[in-house]
């Protein structure tokens, strides 16, 4: 029995994407392939004389990721791949995770103003919060308990400056 | 002589005991979490250990590789979620084995297999690494593209899935090594004025938020709460006498299958497990017991996996390419302590081959020890809440990443290669390109650009070494295609050869 098959075999969850999701990732492969390649004309050409100047490599790159993205794309809209399955977003998946994002930022400035200790107990307690922790346990000796590793091992044992 | 007894005289220090003692602690239990890689966890750990020597350092971060490819069975076999990608094929017998109240015989068996497995694959470390990296001397530029243009092509090829997406993956990847100073003239490029970005992408940031952070917002974006409950009921813990017998053979196909494929780089234990149990299959007298709870093919697809080990070690270390994705991490870590991986690591200090194979022999009757002892204690940690282990993930990963290099725009580095991750999971791009394209980036232009100056192309074409490797990286991308075509077409007209024979002896 091939890998393939075995793997074709193997029970997987989600479903088949739609076109729109099929040609989404093409899409951005070819835009993030120009913006490459314009990206490209900005670097400075040494003084010095050389058959391939420092912009030659990235817009190689840039346009060799144009094709390719084309041909992915061309390929998904004709006949799209057969093996790819969709694990499908859970309720309220996108919801918990732009709360994880609103966590991080606000811990990355909150770290600026408030102890290291302080603010990674909140924190912790956040995440938790968001992620579906709850009683006293998730909220209070959870968060302290990291707390106090992260400081022990990063702050005491490795000296990083907090 | 001198080398082997320098090399092993190195793990003489109690410190570097310990840290191998810290790193299989701490592997086992990485390796058991479902969520937590391989991968993610080297590194994180690879932010501690920049501040150690390197052999310690390198204690850890090899034995928690080691340990890891042993603490992945269990959740496959208890809860039929795989530890680290490494161990998917141990689900294929080790849940049914588990459900048949055989999980003490499942974890036991696979315990030792892995064992026999790592032990054999440190043989090629011991034995191929200098030659290798002999051969590799004689490279010139046009060569050492040619095998950087394979490492990228094999991980595409042998990964299954689109190849078109693997192929981008690596091209973006490769353009992202261009961010920082250009290779040959020093110039700068796409930095934008920041001054951590003049030296590149700082790798470990990248990785962390590629495999770290992207995996676990994957799990907050599509986890259900229903979920396996891990099998509590172990049975006996002992293989008897037959059983012991049956899985001689499996383990020895095993190990060979697990060899070949750890030498090939960015091929990993996934792709040995797999191809493994479908080996011993074909070879088995009971084929029909292959994914209903055979010794044989949990045993098979384990020995391969961690056979892996050692050939992936010394493909890093004698060519400077990754032979897996913890490979890469090792690679960035190893740069950090001034050690460069490539063909001249060997021929500079010969010794670390000894003491790499030492440590992670070491590493692997350790992580052996601690597998045989009772694992009652394991399912109550599976059982614990997903939103404590990804807080902890999370958290780690910001505090870890802003360890290396004491910066902010790494934590923002990583935090933006977290949901580049996260697009490429949702969208089908295979990650592994990516990293290695990032990896091998500044290696494959300056190397190109080289050869290109010297001779133009008749450089690459007039070298036979080039030209042959070039050639079947070509293969790796356009074989499997074409193989999977000729097996579909095949076995639609044996479809249709049975349904006219179906049909004729209905209407004689």
């Amino acid at each position: 029995m091939s890998v393939s098959a075995i793997e074709a075999e193997t029970p997987q969850s989600g479903g088949e994407a739609t076109l729109l999701h099929r040609l989404v990732g093409p899409a951005v492969a070819v835009v993030t392939g120009l913006g490459i390649v314009l990206l490209a004309q900005a670097v400075d050409e040494p003084n010095v004389a050389t058959s391939f100047s420092p912009r030659w490599w990235p817009v190689s790159l840039g346009v060799l990721t144009i094709l390719l993205s084309l041909g992915v794309g061309i390929k998904e809209a004709v006949r799209p791949s057969t093996n790819e399955t969709v694990e499908s977003t859970a309720r309220g998946g996108a919801l918990k995770l732009m709360l994880v994002l609103a966590a991080v930022i606000a811990y990355g400035f909150l770290w600026y103003y408030v102890d290291f200790r302080v603010s990674t107990f909140l924190f912790v307690a956040a995440l938790v919060l968001i992620l579906g922790g709850r009683g006293w346990r998730a909220w209070l000796l959870f968060p302290a308990l990291c707390m106090i590793v992260l400081y022990a091992l990063f702050g005491l044992l490795l000296k990083v400056p907090l | 002589m001198n080398a082997v007894a320098e090399g092993l005289g190195q793990l003489a220090d109690p410190f570097v005991m310990l840290c191998i003692l810290i790193g299989a602690l701490a592997g086992m239990l990485v390796g058991a979490f479902p969520g937590v890689t391989a991968t993610m966890s080297v590194a994180l750990a690879s932010s501690f250990t920049l501040t150690m020597d390197p052999i310690p350092g390198l204690a850890v971060l090899l034995t928690i590789y080691v340990a890891a490819n042993f603490g992945d069975r269990v959740p496959a076999i208890l809860v039929n979620t795989p530890g680290t990608p490494a161990s998917i094929a141990t689900t294929f017998d080790g849940y049914p084995l588990a459900k048949q109240g055989k999980a003490g015989i499942a974890l036991t068996s696979s315990a030792f297999a892995s064992a026999a497995g790592t032990v054999v694959g440190l043989l090629v470390l011991v034995f191929a690494a200098i030659p290798l990296a002999t051969l590799a001397l004689q490279f010139g530029p046009a060569e050492m593209f040619a095998l950087v243009a394979f490492g990228l092509t094999m991980m595409i090829g042998v990964s299954g899935g689109n190849i078109g997406k693997g192929l981008i993956a690596g091209t973006v990847g490769l353009a992202f090594a261009a961010i920082g100073r250009d290779p040959i003239t020093g110039t700068d490029r796409f930095t934008f004025g920041v001054l951590e970005l003049s030296d590149g992408i700082p790798f470990i940031a990248a990785i962390i938020g590629l495999f770290g952070i992207a995996d676990v917002f994957d799990q907050v974006l599509t986890h259900n709460k229903a979920q396996h409950k891990p099998i509590s009921q172990f049975g006996r813990w002992w293989p008897n006498k037959a059983e012991s017998k049956e899985i001689v053979k499996p383990i020895t196909v095993g190990t060979g299958v697990g060899m070949v494929v750890g030498a090939i780089p960015a091929a990993g234990g996934d792709i040995a497990g797999i191809m493994s149990w479908a080996t011993a299959k074909r070879a088995s007298k009971h084929p029909e017991k292959f994914g209903r709870g055979s010794l044989e093919g949990l045993t098979a697809s384990d020995s391969a996996s961690n056979a892996t080990l050692g050939p992936s070690v010394t493909t890093t270390l004698a060519l400077g390419i990754p032979g897996d994705s913890v490979m890469a991490v090792l690679i960035g870590s190893l740069v950090v302590w001034g050690i460069q991986p490539g063909p001249s690591f060997f021929a500079t200090r010969p010794d670390l081959v000894y003491t790499i194979a030492g440590i992670m022999f070491l590493a692997t009757i350790l992580t052996l020890g601690l597998s045989l002892l009772r694992m009652k204690g394991v399912t109550k940690l599976l059982e614990l809440p997903p939103a404590y282990l990804w807080t902890v993930i999370i958290v780690f990963c910001m505090v870890g990443t802003f360890a290396v290099n004491n910066s902010v725009v790494d934590v923002l580095i990583m935090l933006v290669f977290g949901f580049v991750g996260l697009f490429m999971r949702r969208n089908g791009f295979p990650a592994g390109p990516l990293v290695l394209g990032l990896i091998l980036g500044k290696l494959a232009e300056s190397n190109l650009r080289r050869s290109l100056e010297i001779g133009g192309i008749d450089n690459i074409l007039g070298s036979p070494m080039a030209m042959t490797i070039l050639l079947v990286s070509v293969s790796a991308i356009t074989l499997p295609p074409i193989i999977r075509t000729i097996r579909k077409s095949r076995q639609a007209a044996r479809t249709a050869r049975r349904q006219l024979e179906a049909a004729d002896s209905e209407n004689p």
